[in-house]
């Protein structure tokens, strides 16, 4: 199978059994071209109709063609959105200059968090990718949160689906990842192939262009020449040789690296 | 010359500690012995190396030269002819029965060499960059460098029996049964069945005939396993024997004290007799389980005990060999001061992203200095009277709160670049590449000639070093500036290895980290400067300026300590014999009026 198409349907795969186990689930959309990818993904699971709603956690510091293109895909796509805002958080003046951390605490986490308790989301779908995480990072496919959104080592339900109704317990939500084994590049030949509709802030303008999206105070552009999908798929690729080497890890390259990583350090 | 009443010399090392919270300490009055040193004595700051790391440190201690001359400048090292990576401590080679051969990487003579010339016995203690410990006159216990049994630096599993563990890292799953049949993990892949079955009696755990009871939150004594003929040694702790769940921490399995397969003594038989006598001295690199705290495989309560007892066994060891042997100079170094650091410091520095208010944690760090307080006052006493006594540490500390990403910042300059969707060392697309980061303060440049794929000509050396050097000192990111200064590797070395070294060392401000794939080469998804989210929260990995990074010295008599530095101690300890001290050494001796 085609590589892309082996992505694909592995997602779908995912999405729709997440459906089938949870119904109450949600999908997060951050406007940004991995999530409208699973976005995406998840309309094709469901054959352009979704059956489950998608939730935007509006900050208010969204840049302005962001908010456009929510609202101009939400009407054509017929999507059942759900805006989680922090009204009181903002209406007391919550900003970046609060200190970030602060700041994503309380317009993101918490308002996402009010959204869960008010549709009462048994889980929620993600746009995360394995290649965001360091070179530790072993997310699963299904992870599950307590209530502070914290990992919830003493209630993990097993990563099997038909495990897992046994197991889990009333207040976990779940959050699964449905593209986790996708890579940067992966996203974008797909949007490439499927014409999947992408903010134009991607693209390179003067130079520059966004390499992922945000809220406008924490947000930086990268160089880039890249104007166009294919462009930043060239960008991306720059095969000049052979194909990326060194990632099949044998057994030696294995035990050099848990080597190095044993030190504290790492 | 100096004259003293004193036949004999030691250096006690507390690792890490620093000298703003020394002070600090030293005015609550909460460091008794080190006050009475400095009261009757001297005390001062230490000048470090340039990058202020442990074995680098610890390496120009012993030899009393700089890095150029000695050949340790990192933790993480390539060698540039293959572009393999491997520790910076000690050479391995691999072996496929698991019997690895190890060589030193320190190309220079250490100041137990020199002693032992004159006949005059040295102990050398847990000293770092002392592995595979060799043959002196007098006697050597290795320290950082040394591995466990399955080569790296004290890996611990975790066997749990939550699902989670089929794929954390570390762990092992087991079933929720009575009767568990697992096994150990050993060098090359080796198995060994270890069996646990639940009694009333607590956790009954057993590995061939040896049988041993552990009841829920104790720690069990030490276990030996064979792997086919090679011997290890490893503890547990039963964290968790109820009901609907089972986690046992095992510690890493260190080479056995009673018959290591590699070089963790000299002489050999030292090893078995201190078991005997005192116990397991926890012979590997890091000798408290960091990685386990590290990796979230247990709680902080169960790593401060870990760190406690640790301390305990090798004070036990140093006491019974001062006290039992003969010998002129003593050096050891203890690590809780700089381990508790690492770990601890997020309950300290409120601008930590896991900063955390904690009744107790947020005392333990002090908590700790008074506790090798304390114990030095029982060493110094096992020491004898006629010594002259240095205290000293090999470096500050600085709070860890950002990860700065160096190669995605040369990558997004244009000086390196990765294959498709490539992330990790073995992705870089060398052909396009002028230049990468590696290891915890390295720049190399890919040069022709000296780099396997080398494209930068000699030619343009200059210029692409400087173009970057530039780059560093301009960056900037979110209104965060990372780096104080970037430096050439001649402005700071000197010495005939320094064309090995790195290129260019770049001089980070407090707060900000080289973040860990980019020590391997590699870099993440995330920002070029993201938060820190782990627990190791402090760190003195720098270089900072050297003096936001000093270490501190006391000597039990008073001397000029002014502009000390860590180089100096092998030229003090060379003066001390009468012995002249080598042209080579970069340091002096601080008994020189
Ligand atoms: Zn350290």
């Amino acid at each position: 199978m085609n590589h892309l198409n082996a992505l694909e349907s592995k997602s779908i795969y995912i999405i729709r059994e997440a459906y089938e186990q949870f119904k109450r689930i949600g999908m997060l959309w951050s406007i940004g071209k991995d999530s409208t990818t699973l976005l995406w993904l998840c309309r094709k699971a469901f054959y352009g109709r979704l059956p489950f709603p998608v939730i935007h956690i509006d900050t208010s510091f969204k840049f302005p063609q962001m908010y456009a293109f929510r609202d101009k895909y939400a009407k054509e796509w017929n999507l059942n959105l759900i805006i989680g805002r922090n009204e009181k958080a903002l209406k007391e003046g919550m900003n970046v200059k609060k200190g970030a951390l602060a700041c994503c605490t309380a317009l993101k986490t918490n308002a996402l968090k009010q959204v869960i308790d008010k549709y009462k989301f048994k889980a929620l779908l993600l746009g995360i990718r394995r290649d965001e995480h360091g070179i530790r990072a072993k997310e699963r496919y299904f992870s599950p949160r307590d209530t502070d959104f914290k990992w919830d080592y003493k209630n993990q339900p097993p990563e099997l689906w038909d495990q897992y109704k046994s197991k889990a317990e009333g207040e976990t939500h779940i959050r699964v990842h449905p593209m986790l084994h996708w890579t940067e590049l992966d996203i974008w030949r797909y949007i490439q192939r499927e014409k999947i509709p992408i903010t134009e802030m991607y693209f390179a303008k003067n130079g520059e262009r966004y390499r992922s999206l945000g809220c406008m105070p924490c947000c930086h552009k990268v160089k880039s020449k890249a104007s166009s999908i294919d462009e930043i798929v060239e960008e991306l690729r720059t095969t000049k040789t052979a194909e990326r080497a060194g990632r099949s890890q044998d057994k030696e390259q294995a035990y050099m690296m848990q080597k190095l990583r044993s030190l504290g350090y790492m | 010359m100096f004259s003293s009443k004193n036949k004999k010399i030691a250096v006690i090392g507390i690792d890490g500690a620093d000298p703003q919270i020394i002070d600090s300490l030293l005015k609550e009055g909460r460091m008794p012995t080190l006050a009475e040193i400095k009261d009757n004595g001297s005390y001062g700051e230490l000048e470090t190396t340039h990058v202020s790391q442990s074995p680098v440190a610890w390496s120009s201690f012993q030899t009393g030269m700089n890095p150029a001359k000695h050949g340790i400048y990192d933790f993480i090292v390539r060698n540039p002819e293959t572009l393999a990576l491997d520790l910076g401590l000690v050479k391995e080679k691999r072996s496929f029965s698991g019997k690895n051969v190890y060589e030193k990487r320190i190309m220079e003579k250490s100041i137990w060499h020199f002693l032992s010339e004159q006949e005059i016995a040295s102990l050398s203690l847990f000293i770092p960059v002392t592995f595979p410990a060799e043959p002196i006159n007098g006697i050597q216990l290795s320290g950082m460098g040394t591995p466990d049994i399955k080569g790296t630096q004290g890996v611990p599993t975790l066997y749990w029996s939550n699902e989670i563990a089929k794929e954390k890292e570390d762990c092992k799953w087991i079933p929720l049964k009575n009767e568990i049949n697992s096994t150990l993990s050993g060098p090359s892949g080796l198995q060994v069945p270890i069996k646990f079955s639940i009694s009333k009696k607590g956790l009954l755990v057993e590995i061939g005939r040896n049988k041993k009871f552990v009841k829920e939150n104790e720690w069990s004594d030490w276990f030996f396993v064979d792997f086919d003929g090679i011997e290890g040694m490893f503890r547990l702790k039963v964290l968790k024997l109820s009901g609907n769940e089972i986690k046992i921490y095992v510690s890493p399995i260190i080479h056995s004290q009673r018959n290591p397969a590699v070089p963790i003594a000299q002489p050999k038989e030292i090893a078995k007799k201190l078991l005997e006598k005192t116990g397991c001295f926890k012979c590997v690199s890091f000798e408290s389980d960091v990685n386990a705290l590290k990796e979230k495989l247990v709680e902080e309560n169960t790593w401060i005990e870990d760190m406690q007892y640790t301390f305990d066994q090798r004070l036990k060891a140093t006491e019974y060999l001062a006290k039992n042997t003969e010998w002129n100079f003593f050096a050891a170094d203890f690590f809780p001061v700089d381990r508790v650091q690492h770990l601890f410091w997020r309950y300290i520095d409120n601008k930590n992203p896991l900063h955390e208010e904690h009744e107790e944690y947020s005392r333990t760090i002090y908590e700790t200095y008074e506790m090798v307080d304390e114990e030095i006052n029982s060493l110094i006493k096992a020491l004898g009277k006629d010594t002259l006594v240095f205290v000293i540490s090999d470096h500050g500390f600085a709070p860890y709160r950002k990860n700065v990403q160096l190669n995605k910042l040369l990558a997004e300059e244009g000086f390196l670049e990765m294959k498709a969707g490539g992330s990790t060392y073995g992705d870089i697309y060398w052909g396009k590449t002028q230049a990468y980061a590696l290891g915890f303060s390295s720049i190399y440049i890919n040069l022709e000639g000296r780099e396997r794929f080398g494209i930068v000509s000699e030619k343009d050396y200059e210029s692409v070093r400087e173009n970057i050097i530039s780059t560093l000192k301009r960056f900037s990111f979110d209104g965060l500036k990372p780096f104080k200064d970037a430096k050439k590797s001649e402005e700071i070395y000197s010495g005939k290895l320094l064309t090995e070294m790195p290129d260019i060392i770049p001089i980070y401000k407090k707060g900000f980290r080289i973040e860990k794939s980019n020590v391997l080469g590699g870099m993440t998804d995330n920002e070029i400067i993201h938060d820190n989210l782990n627990k190791w929260s402090g760190d003195h990995i720098g270089p900072f300026q050297l003096s936001e990074n000093k270490g501190i010295i006391f000597c039990s008599e008073p001397l000029n300590l002014k502009g000390a530095g860590i180089m100096d101690l092998a030229p003090t300890a060379l003066d001390f014999f009468g012995i002249e001290v080598p042209q080579k050494m970069d340091g002096k001796s601080l008994l020189e009026e």
